[in-house]
């Protein structure tokens, strides 16, 4: 008797830590490596972990810091996807890299997972960026476009209209710039962000489409070699010879480009929408409230003016061993939830429509609700999975015209050459 | 006795001039490390603020502690791998009969002239298909390859001058090939070794471009992780020149405390082929 | 054992580690160079022959890059061979502190370039480096000068900031050299009359010339392969005036993911490299021998 139920007992132990296991394998905590965007003094990314957290306990998500330049981000994320290794679950990706990713064959196509009825509440710019090739390969959480900021007290002091053309705003600039130096301050028109990277890629596409020009066609030839590129180009370099632009400025970042506008140097000023919450930082500013949000001017032949599409998605891993736990990452940092914060912590533009009428969000950047427009006529960089060589041409040549180096018109003639170059 | 003074005089006013080419560069990362940001942007040769601020930054914004882990493991280890198969193979090509020594010296030679981009790619493939990559051991492994070179070159003309009569005698002793080795030379050779271990380490604490190419997310060495402060908004130079400060302090202290093996190790080498 | 066994033994894993890392890469980084391969189509390698040659020597980025690293090698060693040269002759002075330089002349060498290139990026800043503030307070110019967005400025800077780093290397090894010299061989030409300049052409300098041509030639094929410092100053820019072989080879590896190409320039970049080393051996009539 006493044996049978040892045995009994024995049986039912080894059932027990069976099963036990076995379920403990199911529900287990999951660790997800998240390589996303180096945080910010709100640390919105870490809050917005810890709030998922609060839903899904058992999903710990590590977030790992990439590199700040969107170009060493590309670089350290194509070397660490290749080792095939499943270190990365999933990533924040620009908009341009879409083409590049879905072509290698790295990441996960989404088209179930993220399907047509819950794309729909996205703005249909940011779905577009995410699609390549007819399928959709990102989840967009983050939008940008190029404005132009003003200095509203400037422009009521010499009388002056926001400008709506490239020409009005180099004539306001001119005149401006000149009488503040005249009285003895140190004054700049404008300022971009235009080193040698890329965000004088989204520079130059704001000018050449708000004239009317592009750089590939629908068809996708090369057309970057046009009489109107070469038009705004030229207005762009008289500019510069006019020493509107401050005198370094071909090898200044975003935050050099914000940094003499924030300093009360500036009339106007080409940035991102992020620049509205820093210059009401008095730490770091002298201009607070003193700034004004416009859509960026057109060119002679353009019909209106066009921002650079910008903005952030997060692409999942092919190698990723965690893909369900993953997309429930990607879907709640796509949320309003997670956009609302971000919105008003660091004035990121949401990629859910429904934010654009949301009073909390309104109330921190007043200057969203003039932004769907801009969002709508944004247009997105060349789309191209060989996007890198195709900016960083452009880049050099328009360096090269601005700097005096070429002619404008031998500087597209040779971007045109060399683009047509690729892939052949 | 005019000649004298007037050399004297040239003699000091170029050191002064030395001095100062060399050393101002790291005054003004010093005197800049510890200024505020407002007189960073001032520009004052000494700051009327003394903080620390930039010393917590640089540890806060980047892991600088986990960089400098990072680099002395790899460094480290890189050369002790360097300095044990650098001094057998010195050995072996200074002292024994083996045919093909010239190929394999011209073959190390030739490894140190090198452009490394040419075989970048193959060994980020290898690497790669190893899973080496953001680990330690990958770059351990390629800092040994360059650390080899050296170690090498230099080992070599040093196990040349002692006198073969020394192994002879232990052979006839009774002491083994190995023996005559580890036991007679090495101990000669060990002051050379500790040398070349010194140029050895500083040459893989410094690389940066395959540290950045295999490395470029976890494990980093201090060297990319340097790059890593500078944001496309702008350069936190304070943070940034505190960091390079804790990156150079330690080199100079070591340096300055070996200096003499280190001078007497790189005028010798550079003499002999 | 014998001593030759234990020799072909301690060999071996040295012979491995360069036969796999070193010898095996070369000779895949050569063949690829013939092969259309890129990131964008997967795994796909399509053979093209000469194709990807004939397209680096058409393209002016090529050229660009090829002519600036040539220039910057050139003008880098020619200067610190001289400079050490110079500084040589001071340090081998026999007085007090003699040895205090010897020191401090190893600690540019001894910091990582990277940093080098970041205190020098600080200090040539537009709007607050310190040394527009020198030359403005001394009136050598009217405005800040943006030193890294005007392509000769900043090659002026990269140049500099190489030579500061190496230069006192260069007189380590000239002063070992002057070091060698026998005093004998000095004061015996002194006895015979010979001036002091007389002494220095014709003791010295040929005494000098075995290092000299050493450092020369190791100078050379380093600077041709320069990289890290134009990283940290300046990126390549502006407009890729200051963009080095091996930049230029490395992006076109890691940023446009062109892997044939990028073979192709780091194949060409080798064998100008051996180029350059042949010619200058010829030139100095081989006082080395391998």
């Amino acid at each position: 008797m006493r044996k049978r139920i040892i045995v009994f007992v024995m049986i039912t132990m080894i059932f027990a830590v069976v099963f036990a296991g076995g379920a403990r394998e199911e529900k287990g905590p999951v660790e997800l490596n998240w390589y996303a965007h180096q945080s910010t003094f709100n640390n919105t990314q870490e809050q917005i972990i810890a709030e998922f957290n609060k839903e899904y306990p058992n999903i710990q998500v590590n977030l790992i810091e990439l590199p700040e330049n969107t170009t060493d981000k590309l670089q350290a994320l194509l070397i660490a996807l290749r080792s095939g290794d499943n270190s990365i679950d999933f990533f924040n990706a620009d908009v341009t890299w879409t083409p590049v990713f879905a072509a290698s064959g790295l990441i996960e196509n989404l088209d179930e997972k993220f399907p047509a009825s819950e794309q729909k509440a996205f703005l249909p710019s940011t779905i577009d960026a995410a699609t390549y090739d007819g399928h959709v390969w990102g989840i967009p959480f983050r939008t940008d476009a190029g404005v132009l900021y003003y200095r509203k007290d400037l422009l009521s002091k010499y009388n002056k209209p926001v400008p709506t053309t490239w020409e009005e705003l180099k004539d306001t600039a001119l005149e401006i710039v000149t009488a503040e130096k005249a009285a003895g301050n140190e004054m700049y028109g404008l300022a971009g962000s235009m080193k040698q990277y890329e965000g004088l890629t989204c520079n130059a596409v704001e000018w050449f489409y708000s004239n009317g020009g592009s750089v590939i066609d629908e068809k996708g030839n090369i057309n970057i070699n046009s009489p109107n590129n070469v038009e705004i180009l030229s207005l762009i370099r008289e500019m510069v010879e006019l020493e509107l632009f401050p005198s370094g400025v071909l090898s200044y970042g975003s935050g050099d480009a914000r940094a003499s506008m924030f300093q009360g140097n500036q009339v106007f000023l080409r940035a991102w929408p992020k620049a509205y919450a820093l210059s009401m930082n008095p730490d770091n500013s002298s201009v607070v409230d003193l700034l004004g949000v416009a859509e960026l001017p057109k060119g002679p032949n353009g019909t209106r003016g066009h921002s650079t599409l910008g903005g952030w998605q997060l692409f999942l891993s092919k190698n990723s061993t965690n893909k369900e736990a993953s997309l429930k990452f990607m879907k709640f940092y796509s949320s309003e939830y997670a956009m609302r914060l971000h919105a008003i912590n660091d004035s990121y533009l949401p990629a859910r429509r429904s934010l654009y009428s949301d009073s909390e969000v309104l109330a921190a950047n007043p200057f969203f609700g003039m932004i769907e427009d801009v969002l709508t006529n944004a247009v997105p960089r060349p789309k191209s999975p060989f996007y890198a060589e195709i900016s960083a041409i452009i880049q050099v040549e328009v360096q090269n015209a601005l700097n005096g180096n070429k002619t404008v018109e031998q500087a597209l003639a040779d971007a045109q050459t060399e683009m047509e170059k690729i892939d052949k | 006795m005019i000649k004298r003074k007037y050399d004297k005089a040239v003699f000091y006013l170029f050191s002064l001039f030395f001095i100062l080419l060399i050393g101002f560069p790291f005054f003004w990362q010093v005197s800049n490390s510890f200024k505020l940001e407002r007189e960073i942007f001032n520009i004052k040769w000494l700051p009327t603020v003394f903080t620390m601020d930039n010393y917590v930054g640089a540890f806060s914004r980047q892991p600088l502690l986990e960089f400098l882990t990072n680099s002395l493991f790899i460094a480290g280890m890189a050369t002790i791998l360097a300095l044990t198969l650098g001094s057998m193979t010195a050995y072996a090509v200074a002292r024994t009969e083996i045919r093909g020594k010239k190929i394999l010296l011209l073959v190390i030679l030739s490894v140190s002239l090198m452009p490394p981009i040419v075989i970048i790619s193959p060994i980020y493939n290898i690497m790669r298909a190893g899973h080496l990559l953001n680990s330690y051991w990958g770059l351990i492994i390629v800092n040994t390859l360059f650390c080899l070179t050296t170690a090498v070159w230099f080992l070599s003309s040093y196990f040349q001058t002692i006198p073969m009569e020394l192994e002879d005698a232990a052979s006839i002793d009774g002491a083994s090939p190995f023996q005559c080795f580890a036991l007679i030379i090495l101990p000669i050779v060990a002051p050379g070794i500790f040398t070349v271990g010194i140029l050895a380490f500083i040459q893989a604490w410094n690389e940066y471009l395959f540290a950045l190419v295999m490395n470029p997310i976890r494990i980093k060495t201090v060297t990319v992780g340097l790059k890593m402060y500078e944001a496309d908004n702008y350069i936190p130079w304070g943070p940034l020149m505190a960091a390079s400060v804790v990156i150079v302090v330690p080199l100079i202290f070591v340096v300055l405390l070996l200096q003499k093996r280190i001078v007497g190790g790189l005028m010798s080498g550079g003499l002999k082929e | 054992m014998t001593r030759k066994q234990m020799g072909y033994l301690f060999i071996t894993p040295t012979i491995l580690i360069f036969a796999i890392l070193a010898v095996y890469p070369v000779m895949e980084t050569i063949g690829l160079s013939f092969f259309k391969s890129r990131l964008q189509y997967g795994n796909v390698k399509m053979f093209v022959g000469l194709g990807n040659f004939g397209r680096l020597f058409t393209t002016a980025r090529f050229y660009i890059s090829l002519r600036f690293t040539i220039l910057f090698t050139v003008l880098t060693v020619s200067i610190e061979v001289g400079l050490g040269l110079l500084f040589a002759q001071f340090m081998n002075m026999d007085y007090k502190g003699k040895s205090f330089l010897r020191v401090i002349v190893l600690i540019p060498w001894a910091i990582p370039t990277i940093v080098s290139g970041f205190i020098w990026r600080f200090m040539v800043n537009d709007q607050y480096g310190i040394l527009n503030y020198i030359l403005l307070s001394l009136g050598v110019i009217d405005n800040f000068i943006p030193w890294l967005s005007q392509p000769v400025t900043a090659s002026a800077v990269l140049l500099f900031a190489d030579i500061w780093k190496t230069t006192p290397y260069v007189s380590l090894l000239v002063l070992a050299g002057l070091q060698n010299i026998q005093k004998s061989q000095l004061e015996a030409a002194a006895i015979d009359g010979a001036g002091s300049f007389q002494r220095y052409f014709h003791v010295v300098f040929p005494a000098l010339k075995p290092v000299l041509a050493t450092a020369t030639l190791f100078r050379l094929i380093q600077s041709f392969k320069v990289y890290t410092i134009i990283v940290a100053l300046t990126n390549g820019g502006p407009a890729n005036s200051t963009e080095s072989l091996t930049l230029y080879t490395l992006r076109t590896y890691f940023d446009a993911g062109n892997y044939g190409y990028g073979a192709a320039l780091a194949t060409v970049t080798f064998i100008i490299s051996i180029l350059i080393a042949l010619m200058f051996l010829k030139v100095i009539q081989n006082k080395i021998s391998i």
